[in-house]
Formats: C-alpha cells, sequence, structure tokens
C-alpha cells in the first residue's frame, strides 16, 4: 500500500466525524469529511476517496440522494459506500440495499472498535 | 300510590255500574216473568174461549148440515124423530167437552118447541122465546151461552146453550136447545187445569159460577160474586190478587180468568236465583277487573323496567350483544347497530356468528374460537388486541371486545354477553406512541452512542494515561451508557411487539454454531463472575436448520445473561442441546437464587421482576424472557421452566424439527 487508502465520511454530526476520523487516522486511513450530502458529492468528484461513509438523515441532501446521484454517475458508481446511520428501518434500509452498497451499520449496534474492524475488513475484501 | 288509587277508581266506578246493571237485569227479569206468566194465562183462556166457540160452532155446522135446506118445522113435522134423536145425540157428543146433560129441545124460529128429549121436562109447544139464552140467540142471529142458573130438573147449576139453525140460503130455521151441566163442565175444566193453575169463569152478568181454586164441593154458589171480577176492566187483563196472578178475556157471553198460584213463590225463587247468577257474574266481574288491573300493573311495571333496561342498552356507549344458551342473540343495543351495520331486528333472533364476525389483523376470521371460548373457560374473556369487526358489508373496523358468561342464580349458565367497542382510536393513539417511542429512540440513540463512543476513546488512553480512579470512572460511565442503550433498544423492541406481528426470516444454519457464538457474546460477563458456561451438543450434529439466527441469538442472549446474573460468582451454567422425535430440545439450566414459587405464573409478564432477582440485580428490565417468550411463540415453538427457589431455574425452549416459522410482514428487532 504506497498511498494511504482515502475515507471521505458523509455525516452532520461532529462528533462522529471526530471520533471516526481521529481513529482512522491512527489506523493509517487519510480522512476526510463533509457535513452534508451537498458538500459531500462535491467532494466525491474532487478528492476521488476509496471508500464513503455515508449517513442518512442530513440537512441540505439527505443520503439517499447522494447514493442515487453516486450510483447513477459512471464516474463514481464503482466506488465502495458504507451507510452508517442511526436509522434501522424504512425505505432507507431497502434502498441502500438494493443499491449495491457495501455494508449497512447501524451506530449504535458497535463501539468505536468494532466499526474500524468492520471498515477494514470491508475495505480489505 | 296514584296509580293504585286509579285502580280503586276504576274498580270502584265498575262495581257502581255493575250493580245499577244488576238492578236493572233484576227489573227486566221480573217484567220478563210477568210476561211469560201473562202470556201462558192468556194462551189459555184464548184456548179455553177458543175450544168453547169451536165445539158451538161446529154443533152449529152439523145441525145445519143435517138440516139441509129444509125448514126446520117442515123437518119435524115429517116427524123424523129418530132423526131428530140423532141430531140431538150428534149434538151432545159434539158438545162433549161440555157435557150435556142430555137436555135439549129444538124450537122453531119463533121459538116455539117443536121436540124435546126424554128428560126434558118441556113439552112441544112451549114458548121458550122469554129465555135469556133464546132471547140472545135471536138478538144476535148466532150461538148463544146464557148465565148459569139452576135446572129445575136436576137442581144443579146449569148453562143455556141456543144455537141457530140455517138452511143454505141463511134462511133461520129454528134453534137447538141445550142445557149445560156446569158441574161437569167444571170437572172438565178441572182435568184441563195445569199444576198451580185456575180457572174462574163468569157468565155475561159478572156472576162467578166456576172457580177451580176451591174444592169442587165447596164451589161458590151462583150468584155469589167475588172481588174479583172487580179487578176485571176491560176487555182482557192481567192482575194479582194476593199470592196468585190471573189473566182474563171477556167475550158477549162469558169472562175466563186463568190464574197462577202462588206465582210469586216462583217469581221470586226465580228472582233469587236471577239475583244469585247476577251476583257471581258480578263477583266474577270484580275479580275479573281486579286481575286485569293488576296485570296491567304488573305489565306496566316489566314494561317499564325492559324501557329502561332498554334506554340503559341505548344508552351504553359500548356496543353490547347478549346471547342465550344456543347462541341465538337476544340483546343488540344501538352502538352494537353502529358498530356491525346489522339492525338491532335484523339481529334478534339470529345466531352470533351470523351477525357478528371478528377478524385478526392479519385477516383470520376467529368469531367464533372467541366467543366460544368464553363458554369453555366458563370465565370472562378479554380481546383487547388486534382484533377488527367484520362488519355487514365487508368494511373492518377495529374493536376491543370483552365476552362474558350470563348466570342464574343458581350459577348456571344462561347465556353470554359480549361488550365491544370501536377502538379505533386507541389503535391511533397506539400508533402515535409506538412512533413516538421509535422517533425517541432513534434521538436518544444518536448522542448515546456519542458518549460511547467518546468514553471508549477515553478507556482506550489514545489521549493520555488515566490513573486508577479515572479509569475506574470512565469504565463507569461506559458501562451506564451501554445499558442506557441497551434500555433504549429493549423499549423500542417492546414497542414494535406490541405494535404488530414480528417479522422471522429464518435461514438453513447450524444451530449449535449460533449457541457456541452467544456464549462467546457473553464473555465479558462470564470473565467478571468468574463463571464456566458447559455446551453439551447433540452426539451426532445436527442438520442445516431454518432458523432466524437474530432472533435465535435474542434468545439465547436474555437466558444466558439471566441465568449468569442471577447466579452466584463461580458458578455452572449448563446448556444443551438434543434432538428429540419431534423438536429440538434447548436447556439453559443454572443453580442460581432460582424463581419464587408464588411468582412463577408471572415471569413472561412484560416488566415483571421476582423480588429477589430485584435485590440481587436492581438494573434489570424485566423485559428478557416476555420478549423470548413472544419470539419462541411467534416462530411456533415452546418455551417453559422448571425453579425452585436457592437451587437454581432451568429453560427450556423447543423448536419445531422443521425450523422457525417464516413471517414475512412484520417488524425486525433491535440486537444488541
Amino acid at each position: 500500500m504506497k498511498t494511504k487508502p482515502k475515507i471521505l465520511i458523509i455525516d452532520d454530526e461532529p462528533i462522529v466525524q471526530k471520533v471516526l476520523s481521529d481513529e482512522l487516522s491512527i489506523e493509517g486511513f487519510m480522512v476526510i469529511g463533509a457535513l452534508d450530502g451537498e458538500s459531500g458529492l462535491k467532494k466525491v468528484s474532487k478528492e476521488r476517496p476509496d471508500l464513503i461513509l455515508l449517513d442518512i438523515i442530513m440537512p441540505k441532501m439527505d443520503g439517499i440522494s447522494v447514493l442515487k446521484s453516486l450510483k447513477e454517475n459512471p464516474a463514481t458508481k464503482e466506488i465502495p459506500i458504507i451507510v452508517l446511520t442511526n436509522l434501522r428501518e424504512g425505505e432507507a434500509v431497502s434502498i441502500s440495499k438494493k443499491s449495491g452498497v457495501l455494508d449497512y451499520l447501524v451506530k449504535a449496534d458497535y463501539s468505536v472498535s468494532q466499526l474500524i474492524d468492520r471498515i477494514k475488513k470491508n475495505l480489505l475484501r | 300510590m296514584f296509580l293504585k288509587s286509579k285502580i280503586v277508581n276504576t274498580t270502584g266506578i265498575i262495581a257502581i255500574i255493575s250493580v245499577i246493571a244488576l238492578f236493572a237485569a233484576v227489573q227486566r227479569i221480573s217484567s220478563v216473568v210477568n210476561k211469560q206468566i201473562e202470556d201462558s194465562q192468556r194462551k189459555i183462556v184464548n184456548h179455553t174461549l177458543q175450544l168453547v166457540s169451536l165445539y158451538i160452532e161446529r154443533a152449529h155446522d152439523n145441525l145445519s148440515e143435517v138440516a139441509q135446506d129444509q125448514d126446520i118445522i117442515e123437518f119435524l113435522e115429517k116427524n123424523d124423530s129418530a132423526k131428530a134423536q140423532h141430531v140431538s145425540e150428534k149434538l151432545s157428543m159434539l158438545m162433549g167437552i161440555l157435557q150435556n146433560t142430555g137436555l135439549h129441545e129444538i124450537v122453531d124460529s119463533k121459538c116455539i118447541a117443536r121436540s124435546a128429549s126424554k128428560q126434558a121436562i118441556s113439552v112441544v109447544g112451549t114458548d121458550f122465546s122469554s129465555r135469556d139464552y133464546c132471547r140472545g140467540a135471536i138478538e144476535t142471529q148466532d150461538a148463544y151461552l146464557s148465565s148459569a142458573f139452576v135446572s129445575v130438573v136436576s137442581l144443579e147449576p146449569v148453562l143455556g146453550l141456543a144455537i141457530p139453525v140455517k138452511n143454505s140460503a141463511g134462511k133461520m130455521l129454528g134453534y137447538v136447545l141445550g142445557i149445560i151441566d156446569i158441574k161437569r163442565l167444571r170437572e172438565h175444566l178441572a182435568s184441563l187445569q195445569e199444576k198451580g193453575s185456575f180457572i174462574v169463569l163468569f157468565d155475561r152478568y159478572n156472576i162467578e159460577f166456576l172457580d177451580t181454586r176451591e174444592k169442587i164441593e165447596k164451589l161458590t154458589e151462583p150468584g155469589q160474586n167475588g172481588n174479583t171480577v172487580d179487578l176485571m176492566k176491560g176487555e182482557a187483563g192481567f192482575f194479582r190478587q194476593g199470592d196468585d196472578f190471573i189473566s182474563f178475556r171477556k167475550t158477549d157471553s162469558l169472562t175466563l180468568a186463568v190464574g197462577e198460584k202462588e206465582a210469586h213463590l216462583f217469581y221470586r225463587k226465580k228472582i233469587l236465583l236471577v239475583s244469585i247468577i247476577s251476583i257471581a257474574v258480578f263477583a266474577a266481574i270484580l275479580l275479573i277487573v281486579l286481575l286485569l288491573a293488576i296485570i296491567k300493573k304488573r305489565t306496566k311495571e316489566l314494561t317499564e323496567a325492559k324501557v329502561k333496561l332498554e334506554s340503559i342498552m341505548g344508552s351504553i356507549g359500548d356496543a353490547v350483544m347478549a346471547c342465550d344458551r344456543n347462541g341465538i342473540i337476544v340483546v343488540f343495543n344501538k352502538v352494537a347497530q353502529e358498530l356491525s351495520g346489522f339492525d338491532t331486528k335484523e339481529a334478534i333472533g339470529k345466531h352470533h356468528s351470523d351477525i357478528i364476525k371478528f377478524a385478526l389483523e392479519d385477516g383470520k376470521i376467529i368469531s367464533d374460537e372467541f366467543i366460544e371460548e368464553s363458554l369453555k373457560i366458563s370465565n370472562t374473556i378479554n380481546l383487547n388486541h388486534r382484533m377488527n369487526i367484520v362488519c355487514k358489508d365487508g368494511v373492518r373496523t377495529p374493536v376491543s371486545a370483552v365476552a362474558s358468561l350470563v348466570k342464574d342464580i343458581e350459577g348456571n349458565i344462561i347465556g353470554r354477553v359480549i361488550v365491544f367497542r370501536n377502538a379505533a382510536k386507541e389503535r391511533e393513539i397506539d400508533k402515535m406512541k409506538t412512533e413516538f417511542v421509535s422517533l425517541a429512540s432513534h434521538q436518544l440513540r444518536a448522542p448515546l452512542t456519542a458518549i460511547s463512543w467518546l468514553t471508549e476513546i477515553l478507556k482506550k488512553e489514545e489521549t493520555g494515561i488515566l490513573n486508577a480512579k479515572q479509569k475506574e470512572l470512565v469504565q463507569d460511565i461506559y458501562q451506564s451508557t451501554d445499558r442506557m442503550i441497551d434500555l433504549v433498544n429493549d423499549l423500542l423492541n417492546i414497542s414494535r411487539l406490541e405494535k404488530g406481528s414480528l417479522a422471522i426470516n429464518p435461514e438453513p444454519i447450524q444451530l449449535e454454531n449460533i449457541i457456541i457464538e452467544a456464549i462467546n457474546n457473553e464473555a465479558l460477563l462470564i470473565k467478571r463472575k468468574e463463571c464456566r458456561v458447559i455446551f453439551k451438543e447433540p452426539k451426532k450434529k445436527l442438520l442445516l436448520i431454518p432458523i432466524d439466527k437474530y432472533l435465535i441469538a435474542q434468545v439465547l442472549h436474555n437466558l444466558l445473561i439471566n441465568a449468569i446474573r442471577y447466579s452466584k460468582n463461580g458458578c455452572k451454567i449448563e446448556i444443551k442441546l438434543e434432538k428429540r422425535d419431534n423438536d429440538y430440545l434447548l436447556t439453559v439450566a443454572d443453580k442460581g437464587i432460582g424463581i419464587p414459587e408464588d411468582k412463577q405464573f408471572r415471569i413472561f409478564e412484560k416488566f415483571f421482576r421476582a423480588d429477589n432477582a430485584r435485590k440481587m440485580h436492581p438494573d434489570g428490565t424485566g423485559l428478557g424472557l416476555y420478549i423470548a417468550k413472544i419470539i419462541i411463540e411467534s416462530s411456533g415453538g415452546k418455551i417453559w421452566f422448571n425453579s425452585k427457589i436457592g437451587k437454581g431455574t432451568k429453560f427450556f425452549i423447543a423448536i419445531p424439527l422443521s425450523g422457525m416459522k417464516e413471517r414475512e410482514e412484520g417488524k425486525k428487532l433491535i440486537f444488541q
């Protein structure tokens, strides 16, 4: 691994941003963040991340719309996405799973270290 | 009170009317009786007079027939005395009723005697024109009966009778004279008299010559005139003399009176009888009126009670349906009408299963099961969850219902009452509550996750080394947060379980592996309590079984942490899995505090915790076994336990050989 894998966290929760970016950095990832869907999309085209951690409920543009536009764009549709949210049910779950996301994780179910493990496992797949 | 006085009034009025009617009836009856007596006596009078007239006429006719056209003198000049004798005899015979004494004469048109019978004292040539009966016949040109007089021959009272003889041209030929013996006449009339009846005869001068009231020997002497005659005014009449009732009729030559002796006694008896009957009838009428009044009062009371009951039934805000022992509807109130769409009239008399259909929210109609169940267990059944009523038009309305038995005083079951009400609003509120809990849980989870994650980082000492006290505090924060997340998840799960059925997604798995994984998940707790968990696997490795691994893991988690929490440090927990003929049996056995015997029946209740469990571990929610039971039973399995206080508890789970039942349309649980 010559360059550090680049992870984009799209989440409106600053604490999530802070904790995950700290922990992922320690694990040797390069982490960038976006606090809403719109800026998240911009960062994707600009930064070309290796993995996107995507929240669902966000201001300006929600995670589902971000997911759809990423999958519709041939330039971005191959980027692996992990949905990381506190939503457990409803449309969001089924749409995400149908869109071919790498994983669908509910934040509350995991400790930070479990989450990092899971992200790492997904990236190595 | 008012009712009572009304009855008294009514009865009084009816009594007065009855008395008046009674008097009127007696009056009417007495007048009818009088009239009947009068009529019968008149008939006798008329009959007797007719008889007398008839015989006189017949005598005349016969004589005329014999006389043909001949002059009576010619007839006599021919000296056909044999013929005359024959005529005379015939006359006697014809006048049999009058019992001719045999004295007769034949006189010519000037009343000169032309012939006489042997017994006659007069001789041919005697002028009879001065005899009053002859004079009467000459004057009237008709048969004539004289007043009574004493025969100079027999010295007996007699009557004179003159019968004119005419030829066919109507020319008067002469007269046949006869003397009638009154004694014999009397005897004849006496034979005619009915028992209790009597006859009085007066001649044309109102001289009484016959009175059958007296003994024949003591017959009134001719010429004696009783006071009776004074009472006979007019042509005909009816009067009362002493105890007797007498009616009379006058003709030119005769007055006949017929009486009834002591008729008033008969009359009195009749009146008495009529009175008794009337009083009896009156009493009966009074009784009937009284009965009617009582019946009316009872009916009114019953009607009032019925109206009261109906208005109560109508005013009840819940639907009420009552059935008799055979399930036939007898009460069906207004709300029941509104909820079911059936009219009360339509519903009453039909079997409840034809009218009221209940259905579970998933569509299965359970009408009978529910109502019949109440009969089986002899008790009240509450159905307050997820039930709809299927209306007449097929529309389903959410209801909650209670079925109870109706028993008589002796405790015999006489029917059932089903009370149900529209639960649409309740369900709506329930839904809102669930949604609120759901949202609240989501919202709570975000900051809790943040606290948990931040504490975790602190604990890792990435941000600096913590001293022993700090470490302990951070650990406390971390554990509390974890518990809080668990609690939020549990609450959310409960709201899901109550909102609807549970989603079950079985997939073929190796059950042994799931159990091992479940034990590993509790490694921290096991380590802290220094416990040993032993898993006795089945002798032969099981085939893959369709099982929802998340759900079964949840159940195992709940049973395992209970087993560990409620056992002493260093305890031994034994988990056993075996294949039986019809199912897989999973046993989780501990040697912990056990469940108090009197609390065992409540152990699967939501939020229930036994006192000893509460004391040992104050933080439990009382939801673990409740959730486990719902999961196992919803998927077609069974869960039960054995427990002895202070000795330990053994939980058993039976899963069918076919695995867990799939159920798609449901809610997923949140797993720790």
